[in-house]
């Protein structure tokens, strides 16, 4: 299904942004706004009146080859953004800065440690390895989030950490989730010894477009539900001719992660689709805002704020964290309403729903993680 | 005599069936345009950030005043024959009217105009007038009406603003300082408990982490005070977030080993009046 060229993206996306220039595709009012137009009318049970095709002839389609193409052709990018900006710092000696911060929304796999193997630099797996690894000129700490917790007791080994690595002389590049960030800026440690860090640029609807390209080839033909156009399709300027990937790229908060979910997550077949036709003839729809269980509002919002700060953890350790003794079924409300992922007793963030995650919370007034 | 009858003649305009039914419909438009902003802005701001719903809240009184100005400026030149001389015969009228039968609802209702612009008290807003502390839930003519921590709803008129200090925790901003209290005994080693009750405070699920945790410590004959001072994200969850930080900060000065002081009654009345 892919074609075996490397991926040419815009300039402005090849390589990580200094925290403070992200560009979002809709403000934090907008996003809330928007998100809470989106619930109405799907509580309302609203229907795109506008559809190019009767949306009851469609079924779900899931395809892991699609999948895998699409989350391939992801991970090259963000791979050579990363590569871009950290491979000749990492190789380049001991002068200069010596501390480097990747900042990131939640995401499906861990992008650091994928590149941190590609180019064998060590991973840091437990903080208190840190003592093994003081003779390397470099290594990698893919996610700083797994090793504390919002505990008094459970900041300790983060802080023994920073106490170390002020005396360590090579390079460290540390990956954080930006909700870990935001939570830990108000130490100070973590801001003197790591710095204000880079992330992920915002990637609009002509970078979505070269992911989508290269994963789909030329064989595979997408029409967006709302006006049955290809949504690949450019008309004599090189120009989208659908407005689907710009309202993709919208939707997913630039997060190019989020976007290929969201894509997986809304497309459909034509229900009478033979199978030799399958793969050429798709088509997609953004998928509806989820929202929260109507009881227990507040406790579900204190389980996903913990859960994005924290990372995927299990249950039992993720409940300790919880500012009161844990609802019963929190978690699995929150699963039924596609807000995570529960699987042998670990939570995971569903990067699909990110959007509404952090529009329910900047709803209710939590402090946003910050790119 | 004659002359007299004619001047309040032409005072008034002819008043007609029309003019009757365009004042009621007027009135009734009104009325139900004040209504529907009371209910509707409130409801709307429930799903906003903080910021933006005390901006909405906001909004309702403004709206409220708005429409009202409109409906006088739209009513009066159609039942009055407005001219300098008239002008000055009604507003003499009206003067000694509000001065003798209704001067405390003129009052309360000139001090709910001078907070709309003065602002002591918004919609949203946490205030202390008198003994009496809640959320503002209704900003009307003439009263504010608080929701006490109690769940009681307390109706307190404007013309208070004359004679008494309004204590204002939030201000219009989406956050209010939260305090919690402790009391260590002298004579041990306190050299950590700041740093310790600062963690306590910067842990704590409900902190708003834009804004600073402070922790002042005080001698007293009896003990140190300690305050730990934070602020929440969302100004209703201020008692929850109290009761957090000072349960996290008794487990955590009891497992650092530190010893409580047993205070007299009328030193930690005096300290919570500080």
């Amino acid at each position: 299904m892919t074609s075996s060229h490397p991926i040419e993206l815009p300039e402005h996306i090849r390589s990580l942004i200094p925290i403070g220039d992200y560009q979002w595709p809709r403000s934090e009012a907008e996003q809330t706004i928007g998100h809470l137009f989106a619930k109405l009318k799907t509580g309302f049970g609203a229907t795109r009146n506008t559809a190019a095709i009767d949306t009851g002839e469609l079924k779900k389609r899931s395809d892991d080859a699609l999948q895998s193409a699409l989350k391939d052709a992801l991970q090259e990018v963000l791979l050579d953004a990363l590569s871009s900006t950290y491979l000749e710092w990492a190789t380049s000696g001991t002068t200069g800065q010596t501390r480097r911060l990747l900042i990131h929304p939640p995401m499906g796999t861990d992008i650091l440690s994928e590149w941190a193997k590609r180019h064998d630099f060590p991973i840091l797996s437990e903080l208190k390895q840190l003592g093994e690894k003081s003779d390397l000129p470099c290594f990698v700490v893919p996610s700083l989030e797994v090793f504390f917790g919002r505990h008094i007791e459970q900041l300790t080994p983060l802080f023994d950490f920073f106490d170390a690595l002020a005396t360590y002389e090579g390079r460290v590049l540390v990956g954080c989730n930006s909700w870990a960030r935001r939570f830990l800026a108000q130490f100070d440690a973590m801001q003197l010894m790591l710095g204000e860090g880079e992330t992920f640029p915002a990637f609009d609807a002509d970078a979505l477009a070269i992911i989508f390209e290269k994963a789909l080839g030329n064989n595979a033909v997408v029409k967006s539900v709302a006006t049955g156009d290809a949504i690949l399709k450019r008309d004599g300027d090189d120009t989208l001719v659908d407005p689907f990937l710009a309202k993709l790229a919208e939707a997913s908060l630039g997060h190019p992660w989020v976007a290929v979910e969201m894509f997986l997550r809304g497309i459909a077949e034509a229900a009478d689709t033979d199978k030799e036709t399958a793969e050429s003839q798709l088509w997609v729809q953004l998928p509806a805002a989820c929202s929260l269980p109507a009881t227990a509002n507040d406790a579900h919002l204190f389980a996903l704020h913990t859960l994005l700060i924290h990372g995927p953890r299990k249950v039992e350790e993720l409940n300790q964290l919880l500012p009161d003794p844990p609802v019963n079924g929190v978690w699995v409300a929150l699963q039924r309403n596609g807000f995570v992922d529960l699987n042998d007793g670990r939570v995971t963030c569903a990067i699909r729903s990110y959007p509404d995650i952090r529009s329910e919370l900047g709803a209710a007034g939590f402090n946003l993680d910050q790119l | 005599m004659e002359e007299r009858a004619q001047r309040v003649s032409n005072l008034f305009n002819d008043i007609n069936g029309w003019v009757i039914a365009e004042i009621a419909l007027s009135i009734v438009l009104v009325w139900a345009f004040i209504k529907a902003t009371q209910k509707l802005l409130p409801w709307v701001s429930e799903f906003l950030p903080a910021k933006l719903r005390h901006l909405t809240l906001n909004s309702v009184p403004i709206l409220r005043i708005l429409a009202l100005l409109f409906l006088v400026v739209w009513i009066v030149p159609l039942i009055f024959n407005i001219t300098l001389q008239n002008f000055v015969f009604i507003a003499g009228a009206l003067s000694v009217a509000v001065g003798f039968a209704v001067k405390d609802l003129a009052s309360s209702v000139i001090a709910g105009f001078v907070a709309l612009f003065e602002k002591p008290y918004r919609l949203g807003d946490w205030i202390k007038i008198g003994k009496d502390y809640g959320e503002v839930v209704t900003i009307g003519m003439r009263a504010v009406q608080l929701r006490t921590p109690d769940d009681n709803v307390v109706t307190i008129s404007h013309d208070r603003i004359w004679t008494e200090n309004v204590l204002n925790a939030n201000d219009g901003f989406g956050t209010l300082m939260c305090v919690a209290t402790f009391h260590i005994a002298h004579n041990q080693d306190t050299g950590d408990v700041a740093a310790l009750l600062r963690t306590v405070g910067k842990t704590s699920p409900y902190l708003n982490l834009d804004r600073d945790v402070i922790v002042v410590a005080q001698n007293t004959a009896f003990c140190t005070v300690y305050t730990l001072k934070a602020y929440p994200f969302e100004p209703r969850n201020q008692f929850a977030f109290i009761t957090d930080m000072t349960e996290r900060g008794n487990a955590a000065l009891r497992l650092a080993g530190i010893r409580a002081a047993s205070v007299p009654d009328d030193l930690i009345s005096e300290t919570n009046a500080v």
